[in-house]
């Protein structure tokens, strides 16, 4: 029973990445029917930078061991300024080419953006020493990893940010309308280009929050956006491709079925179990999981 | 019938000059390149005739790779035979992924492939007593055995990978033209109107995408024997897949020769780079990825259409000129 309490423990704070990761997917996907197949390499990204930032210093004594967390707030914007970068060189443009070239160009940028950093950083493992790497809570017999502990929590913050964003604020609205239909929307003197820009810049954002959490504990590597973003990839699928608030759940589903294969059967398994469901989904209830009726975003 | 003796004639060149070349660093430089182009070939199977991207070409690499390599070192199965099985088992992977997604309209079977990957890289690691895990299975022979794929000279698997080259190249120039090229471009230009015209969308796709994923393990049965040496992380890499996949872009999915000119490219990228900046690698997948944002951004149909545009451009100037 202390296992099974404590696998769930352990993949609910894994997927609170993966939900970072899946929300920015689909708000991309939502508003601009475009799947991003470089994000894991923007969480690359995002990861050297919080790495650059951390190893200039840490906060002094008042934070205690929280000191290294400075850097989330500059990376996200660093990595919100890129993706506007990204809209602005390549997605304006491409938004008119139809879905095969632009996963092209999404996956062109992905292997080249792996390519420069592996040029740029060497192909070694980097993580900057700090006190949050390893460190854990006890209570009731469970094991709180304090890394990822602190990286579910803000996720789920964020997640009641963006919820809220979209319900009540008047981008949120456009975003809605725009994701339903570009062409009405537009006619209604919403401008479409807008939302595009401030969606992608949202997404690359929050891309970069997750690489900010996760450099305490985990090692950045030229690859390490593959390990994310392929999870992430089945997690928008499973909730519903343009759900965001959907994909938040299908990250922590992720997270939960991936610690339950790990603890039952083998680490290696878990990709396999999360692809049958996945297959399942697909026959089955192709919407999603988290997706009632024609409900977008 | 002209064009089969175009392809013949160009194998035989590729094979003569595969044969003269002394060096053997650029004779492995050709052979990897013989492979690429095989596999960028078999992809645009799939790609050309239908539009669907495959992310997950080196799921058959690996899994025909390691059926065959299994069976010959447990059971002693010859590789031929082996092979065979091992297709069989890519075709079965491919139909199972192609039902659950070719059906759908959207991303779905991008995402379903690229993912594909991953989960046999990792059933790969998690089987290790049978596939050697990480480490990977080596295959050493001493002497020539051609029943088994195993030459000791490599230039001998040059000569087969470029074969099998031009007999992808002879039966996807045979395809376009036959019933079934016909149903695929009926379904290209408008899947609506050829459903309705009777023609079964999904089966139709499901059929292509087997035939591509067949093509591709049989490159990837031939490539073991030649490499002697099974790495999981390469063989169901990303990399690998997305490689094949772009080599394909780069060269210009709408032509039969447009995989093999990008595959001369990205091996020309691949030794230039090794040669300025030594093996430390990065500069090849880098090139190759930023030369794919330049192309869709630019002249999406490759380097095929910007060779034929160029050459247009010199011999229409003087005319001009002229007039």
């Amino acid at each position: 029973m202390i296992i099974f309490l404590q696998s769930i423990l352990n993949g609910l704070l894994i997927g609170g990445v993966y939900a970072l990761v899946a929300m920015g997917l689909n708000l991309m996907f939502g508003v601009m029917k475009l799947v991003n197949f470089a994000h894991g390499e923007f969480l690359m990204a995002g990861m050297y930078v919080a790495v650059g930032l951390a190893s200039l210093g840490t906060l002094p004594g008042a934070f205690g061991m929280f000191g290294i967390y400075w850097v989330a707030i500059p990376t996200m914007f660093v990595m919100a300024a890129v993706g506007l970068a990204f809209y602005l060189l390549l997605l304006d443009r491409a938004a008119r080419f139809g879905e095969s070239p632009q996963i092209l160009l999404t996956i062109g940028l992905s292997i080249g953006a792996q390519g420069l950093a592996q040029v740029l950083r060497g192909s070694g493992f980097k993580l900057v020493p700090n006190p949050i790497n390893g460190a854990a809570i006890r209570f009731g017999g469970l094991n709180l990893q304090l890394g990822p502990a602190i990286a579910f929590i803000v996720a789920l913050a964020a997640t009641i940010v963006m919820a809220w964003v979209l319900r009540a604020t008047r981008f949120g609205k456009s975003a809605r309308a725009v994701a339903e239909s570009a062409e009405t929307a537009e006619m209604l003197g919403i401008d479409a280009r807008r939302v595009y820009i401030v969606s992608t810049s949202i997404a690359i954002g929050l891309v970069g929050l997750a690489a900010a959490l996760l450099i305490p504990y985990q090692y950045t590597f030229p690859n390490v956006g593959q390990n994310f973003v392929v999870v992430a990839f089945l997690a928008i699928v499973i909730a519903g491709l343009g759900n965001v608030v959907g994909a938040v759940f299908g990250g922590l589903l992720m997270g939960v079925m991936q610690s339950l294969t790990a603890s039952y059967f083998d680490l290696d398994l878990s990709t396999a179990a999360i692809y049958l469901l996945f297959l399942a989904v697909l026959l089955l209830r192709p919407q999603g999981l988290f997706t009632r009726g024609r409900r977008t975003l | 019938m002209r064009r089969a003796l175009v392809i013949f004639a160009a194998w035989m060149a590729a094979a003569a000059a595969g044969l003269l070349l002394k060096n053997d660093y650029f004779a492995s430089v050709a052979t990897a390149m013989a492979f690429l182009a095989l596999w960028a070939q078999s992809w645009n199977l799939l790609c050309g005739l239908t539009g669907n991207i495959s992310l997950g070409h080196s799921v058959f690499v690996a899994v025909a790779a390691y059926v065959t390599v299994i069976l010959f070192q447990q059971a002693g199965v010859s590789p031929l035979l082996g092979g065979l099985l091992g297709i069989l088992g890519s075709v079965v992977l491919a139909s199972i992924v192609g039902a659950a997604t070719l059906r759908l309209r959207g991303p779905y079977f991008t995402l379903a492939t690229l993912s594909a990957a991953a989960v046999v890289l990792s059933l790969i690691l998690h089987y290790s007593q049978l596939t050697g895990g990480p480490s990977g299975l080596a295959i050493t022979f001493a002497q020539d055995s051609p029943f088994d794929l195993e030459f000791t000279n490599v230039r001998a698997y040059f000569l087969i990978a470029t074969g099998l080259l031009a007999a992808v190249t002879l039966f996807l120039d045979f395809l376009k033209r036959s019933k079934l090229g016909f149903y695929i471009a009926a379904i290209k230009s408008s899947e609506e109107a050829a459903a309705a015209a009777g023609i079964r969308v999904a089966l139709v796709k499901v059929i292509v995408f087997c035939l591509s994923a067949a093509l591709t393990a049989l490159g990837g049965v031939v490539y073991v024997f030649y490499i002697g040496f099974m790495d999981p992380n390469f063989l169901s890499g990303l990399t690998l897949s997305v490689e094949i996949a772009l080599i394909a872009v780069v060269g210009g999915m709408d032509y039969l020769i447009g995989p093999i000119i990008g595959a001369i490219f990205y091996e020309a990228i691949d030794v230039a780079a090794n040669a300025t900046f030594g093996a430390s690698g990065g500069w090849d997948v880098m090139l190759l990825g930023f030369a794919v944002v330049v192309m869709v951004m630019t002249e999406p149909r490759g380097l095929c259409e910007l060779t034929i545009r160029l050459l247009r451009l010199i011999h229409r100037r003087p005319a001009r000129f002229w007039s």
